[in-house]
């Protein structure tokens, strides 16, 4: 017997494997060495957009194309093993959250971004949880993100900056390998499961959205990662390791974002209950004698009234409900003021829309302007939307007949809500909740495209390619979806409207403040200049749905009148800055709050609303840079 | 046989090497302030948590995946846990996180990795293809060199769009006066003036602002009525003014 510690000698199988280990080698590493093309491309489009170059919009959908080609040929064509598709799999998710890094690599500047970074700030500079919070009140409460980044932010000496996106480059490799892993598990193919990660990152949130700086960027992979914890072929149960390492992340994901800590706990509590009616249907037919009658698994194993009961995942269930249900009336009871809003907007409107066949808004377009993604992208995102539409009851009848596990029919059935939300996206107010619901309900849809495609995959080359085919438009169609054709790729400082983005300026203007006048003053400014002011200056600029102030009734009237005085009084408006570009903005877009009027808004501002400052011994202007001018309001004027 | 007791004393050096690992970095974090020393400690802590959860199913190479979140998921617990006691910095979280780092390299070492001595083992065979290493390696170096084109590319263009700033806050009956010149920009020299109802108070010739250069004026006295007008004048040309009624 020869020592194969020593000497190991090839043994023919070994011999013969080579190739194949070497071909393998080949299909991943030119999957990774065009990942990294594929961001040097973004790279270079971001910076050419940035300097107002030409080429920029080839050179984005050409980086894309270089990421997604080669790991859909790995994983769609390929017939390699699991642990290769899923390091492809991990490096095409991490490319793609790369396409937000180079988009902007200096700053947090997506509108949640400012928001979370002041959390951290807050947490950073006075230890206290729970902060305040101008921008958004509610992320506050939900301080998973904060802790995280602190905690390593301490560790390392980094900036919070580097460690969010250290974090959430992490999550990310979390959310695509736990899904990968999911729907590998439940459907017992890997070939599903890179089906799986391709469909899911042709969802329209995961390039920007899920990679911004955000709580739910955090939380959505851990929720994921609960699942897959819990999850197990044919319902057997798992192991109290991995349950124990479930209640670990449902509690992390509680304590970091509301709506995914929600969906964790009606998901686990939906399947609790599915899995104890089915394990009750199947012992009452064993009880009636129907012995006879068995169902075939997917993989040959027999259930029905003989087969072992599947596993219901009771103690998860209740301990993350129960800790949802603790942490929103105990902790956060805000977060119902703060999304019940929203979800009224978009009910109402849905309804409007249903009854009265009323749409307010033009697809492909921000609410209130028109539509400026060229024609092949909206072609494609109509395409991929139909294909999805055809392919769910397709996948949907294939899951009834294949005897998946509880939770895998519960996720696949799940993408109906996709389907009953879409209309939504013909309206303002329920766009929002349309689009922000689609990173849960892709997981369904992912879970069907992998059911649905995977006997392809094991077929001939042109099924196969059909198959990469129809993944490709959902791909485009996602990414066509994903941002607004107009903020895709990174802004032209130079070109770019103080009041429609926050500029250097402004990030100038905070840094001054928090260094000069310290943080924690109250300001009356614009939207943009405020995510500025708010984050990096850490000061409390005025916000309607935060505090109530009404920040327009101090902009809006031409002079100084008593009631511009009685806001600024009422909201102890300590300095007022001017954003002077706010003049350019069109009709029919909020200028200095989101719950403006429409009596404001829909008409034009006037020069003097801003010049009034000058003129008023009220007001002592400080500061200028640009367009921007800070005032310091007069303590006759009460506000301080 | 002996590929068993190989396999087990990679384990074993493995377990040890976290360990060592562990207490080292935790040990540099807790003795310094800042810098690279620091930053490093810092991250090869994180990753040997993770890699220590990750011992715990060390048959399995795609254990990497829930070791990952469950690190992600203990720096949210114990970071809430520590500042919810008002303790959360630098020294609690190295020494908590250095702990419970040790308690899972020690309980992964006491629990048999069941599938270890199969086939599917990546622990037993941890030799990389080629090919696909240098394919990773390449796109690790690619990322860098795109986040850093991009990073330079950015502020380049952020500072090519900033303004120069001046202001001239009242800090008592101080006045306090600056200017600050983008990074951006090129090197000028500006003339401030200061005037107080109509009267020059105060005026600084040939100020050199070079890119990204703040320059601040000593505090005057400035009390009584009267607009204040602050002007930062390039060849005689206003650039910047603030002014107050």
């Amino acid at each position: 017997m020869p020592d194969e510690g020593a000497y190991p000698l090839p043994a023919p199988d070994a011999m013969r494997a080579r190739p194949a280990a070497r071909a393998m080698g080949l299909a991943i590493g030119s999957a990774f060495v065009a990942d990294g093309a594929g961001v040097v491309l973004l790279a270079v489009a971001d910076a050419r957009s940035r300097s107002g170059a030409s080429g920029s919009y080839l050179l984005f959908w050409a980086g894309l194309a270089l990421i997604f080609a080669p790991s859909a040929g790995v994983l769609l064509l390929s017939r390699c093993t699991r642990q290769t598709r899923l390091g492809v799999a991990l490096g095409f998710g991490l490319a793609l959250y790369l396409a937000k890094v180079v988009y902007e690599p200096t700053a947090f500047t997506f509108h949640d971004e400012f928001a979370h970074y002041r959390n951290a700030a807050n947490l950073l500079s006075s230890g206290q949880l729970f902060g305040y919070n101008p921008l958004i009140r509610a992320t506050g409460y939900y301080p998973g993100l904060a802790v995280a980044t602190d905690a390593m932010a301490h560790l390392t000496g980094l900036s919070a900056y580097t460690c969010g996106l250290i974090l959430i480059g992490c999550a990310r490799l979390v959310l695509v390998g736990a899904l990968f892993l999911l729907v590998d598990e439940l459907l017992g193919s890997s070939r599903a499961a890179g089906v799986a990660v391709l469909v899911y990152a042709a969802g329209p949130n995961f390039l920007y959205w899920d990679a911004q700086y955000g709580y739910e960027s955090l939380a959505l992979p851990l929720a994921v990662l609960t699942v897959f914890f819990l999850a197990r072929r044919n319902g057997r149960p798992p192991s109290t390791q991995a349950v124990l390492c479930s209640l670990a992340v449902a509690l992390a994901v509680v304590a970091t974002h509301h709506i995914t800590a929600w969906v964790l706990a009606a998901l686990l509590l939906a399947w609790a209950v599915a899995v104890w009616l089915r394990n009750s249907r199947s012992r009452s037919r064993a009880g009636s004698g129907s012995r006879s009658r068995f169902r075939r698994n997917a993989d040959g194993t027999s259930a029905g009234a003989g087969a072992a009961a599947e596993f219901v995942p009771k103690l998860p269930a209740s301990v993350t409900t129960g800790a949802a249900v603790a942490w929103l009336f105990v902790v956060a009871p805000i977060t119902i003021g703060y999304l019940s809003p929203v979800v009224t907007r978009a009910a109402v409107q849905g309804f409007q829309l249903v009854v009265e066949f009323h749409t307010s808004r033009t697809l492909f377009a921000n609410t209130g302007q028109a539509a400026t993604a060229p024609e092949w992208e909206r072609v494609a995102a109509i395409a991929g939307t139909l294909a999805i539409l055809v392919s769910l009851p397709l996948a949907l009848y294939r899951s009834r007949r294949s005897g998946l596990p509880a939770i895998a029919k519960l996720l696949a059935w799940s993408s109906l809500g996709w389907v009953a939300l879409l209309p939504l996206r013909f309206t303002a107010g329920g766009q929002e909740t349309a689009n922000r619901s689609s990173e849960f309900l892709y997981l369904g849809i992912a879970l069907c495209f992998g059911l649905l495609l995977e006997p392809f995959l094991d077929a001939s080359r042109w099924r196969r390619m059909l198959a990469l085919c129809l993944v490709a438009l959902l791909f485009v169609g996602g990414i066509s979806v994903s941002w607004n054709y107009a903020q895709r790729l990174a802004p032209d400082y130079r070109l770019t409207n103080g009041s429609a983005a926050v500029t250097p300026d402004d990030q100038a203007l905070a840094r001054w403040m928090l260094a000069t006048l310290g943080p924690g003053h109250r300001i009356a400014t614009d939207n943009q200049t405020g995510l500025a002011l708010g984050s990096i200056g850490r000061q409390d600029v005025l916000s309607s749905a935060e505090d109530g102030s009404r920040i327009w009734s101090i902009f809006y009237p031409p002079t100084v009148t008593g009631d511009v005085l009685a806001e600024l009084r009422r909201s102890a408006v300590q300095y007022v800055v001017v954003q002077r570009d706010v003049l350019d903005l069109p009709t029919g877009v909020t200028r200095f709050d989101d719950s403006e009027p429409a009596l404001y808004y829909d008409s034009a501002l006037s020069g003097a609303s801003l010049a009034k400052f000058d003129t008023s011994p009220v007001f002592r202007e400080i500061y200028a840079a640009g367009s921007l001018r800070v005032y310091q309001v007069a303590d006759s004027a009460g506000g301080q | 046989m002996t590929a068993r007791r190989l396999m087990t004393a990679r384990e074993h050096a493995f377990a040890a090497s976290c360990s060592a690992v562990a207490i080292a970095s935790s040990s540099v974090i807790c003795a310094s302030s800042a810098g690279l020393l620091k930053q490093i400690a810092g991250l090869v802590l994180i990753s040997a948590f993770a890699c220590a959860v990750w011992f715990i199913r060390r048959d399995r190479f795609d254990a990497i995946v829930p070791a990952a979140g469950l690190t992600l998921s203990f720096l949210i617990l114990a970071g809430l846990a520590l500042a919810a006691g008002h303790v959360l910095s630098a020294i609690p979280v190295a020494l908590a996180l250095a702990f419970v780092t040790l308690a899972a390299v020690w309980f992964g070492a006491s629990s048999p990795a069941p599938r270890l001595a199969g086939r599917g083992s990546w622990f037993k065979r941890p030799k990389l293809n080629a090919l696909a290493a240098a394919g990773v390696l390449i796109f690790a170096v690619a990322a860098v060199l795109a986040v850093h084109y991009s990073a330079a590319s950015a502020t380049t263009d952020a500072d090519g769009a900033s303004s120069i700033a001046i202001w001239a806050y009242p800090s008592g009956d101080r006045l306090h006066v600056g200017v600050a010149q983008p990074a951006g920009h090129r090197a000028a020299s500006v003339r401030i003036v200061v005037t107080h109802a109509g009267a020059t108070v105060a005026t600084w010739d040939n100020i050199r602002l070079a890119p990204g250069q703040t320059w601040e004026a000593p505090a005057l006295t400035a009390s009584g009525p009267g607009p204040v007008q602050v002007l930062a004048l390039h060849d005689g040309i206003v650039v910047a003014s603030v002014s107050s009624q």
